[in-house]
């Protein structure tokens, strides 16, 4: 496997681009995937963002700045498409009210790739309550075990509000299972 | 003993739990290809002929567009009056030269009950030049006895 500096390397020559992209993608299709799913829910339109956010990547290969790193530069590119579809499906789907996850809600309810044990699915249930930033945030520490140096790269926000959402995440979940008893 | 939901929680907290997603069998086999191919499809460089092919397009509509127009007016016009085709082609070409569609298509739609009179009483004139003063005392003879016709000629 080629490291990301070697990726990136052969991504700016225009010889080697072609299949420079085709080890990026093979590199981290899955890594992105689970991130994406963990905020659409869905597979269907997990696929559609994954897509475009390869898609985007190609377009702005040229427009890459290498300080921020290579893996850091992805999962903004995916968390912004995510966030950018859900948006969308909210606002056509549920008359515009962009705080309302019952989109998502829905897709965990009807998605034919969602199953596992009753307790997963509650959590899940506990998650979809969540505003989308405290949503991402708890994901990514909580399943990725992603730090928060590094989420303060790919959200661009500062280490402190990114502790504040998670605390306030947990609180809520915590909640969420003491309602249902 | 049942567990309480809140111990489940801290549970959860110190050991976290698999998200219950699932893939389609063979997603990420298929995926790089599908991705490719979409970029092949939308990054695809348009050829030379291609950018002369769209420059033109509108034109060639256009020109499609009026052909389509020349033909249903000319054409029934041909058919059903092609003597008065025949007048006006001439008298624009004596006047302005070759008649242009929007002229054909005025004149067609512009046909009033007295220039149908014209058409026909052209022909009437053309039909009583062409008939003989013996002719016409033939057709006079056949519907008159000879003392009408002694009292028309007095």
């Amino acid at each position: 496997m080629k490291s990301d500096q070697q990726i990136i390397l052969e991504l700016k020559q225009e010889k080697t681009k072609q299949a420079a992209f085709r080890s990026l993608v093979s590199t981290y299709k899955e890594r992105l995937y689970w991130h994406i799913r963990k905020i659409v829910i869905s597979h269907d339109d997990t696929d559609d963002v994954l897509q475009n956010t390869f898609i985007k990547v190609w377009r702005n290969i040229d427009n890459f700045r290498e300080e921020s790193g290579l893996f850091t530069w992805l999962y903004r590119i995916a968390t912004n498409e995510s966030l950018t579809f859900l948006n969308q499906k909210k606002k056509k789907t549920f008359v515009g009210n962009e705080e309302s996850n019952d989109y998502i809600l829905e897709n965990l309810q009807t998605d034919p790739y969602v199953d596992g044990d009753e307790i997963q699915y509650r959590l899940q249930k506990a998650i979809a309550q969540l505003p989308d930033k405290q949503r991402l945030v708890f994901n990514m520490r909580y399943f990725d075990d992603i730090k928060y140096q590094d989420m303060e790269k790919i959200l661009e926000t500062s280490e402190g509000a990114l502790k504040a959402s998670y605390h306030h995440a947990v609180k809520k979940i915590e909640e969420y299972f003491k309602s249902e008893e | 003993m049942m567990r309480k939901n809140t111990d489940i929680w801290d549970e959860l907290q110190n050991e976290p739990l698999e998200p219950p997603f699932r893939v389609p069998e063979g997603y990420f086999d298929t995926l790089d290809d599908r991705i490719e191919s979409r970029i092949e499809e939308e990054f695809q460089p348009v050829s030379q002929k291609g950018k002369v092919i769209r420059m033109l397009k509108p034109l060639l509509g256009m020109a499609a567009s009026f052909a389509l127009v020349f033909l249903l007016v000319y054409y029934p016009l041909s058919v059903y009056l092609p003597d008065y085709l025949a007048k006006s082609t001439d008298k624009s070409e004596t006047n302005q030269g070759i008649a242009s569609e929007e002229d054909l298509l005025y004149s067609y739609f512009s046909i009033s009950s007295n220039s149908v009179y014209d058409l026909f009483a052209n022909d009437e004139i053309a039909t009583e030049e062409e008939i003989s003063s013996d002719e016409m005392l033939d057709y006079l003879t056949l519907s008159m006895n000879e003392a009408e016709i002694y009292a028309e000629l007095k």
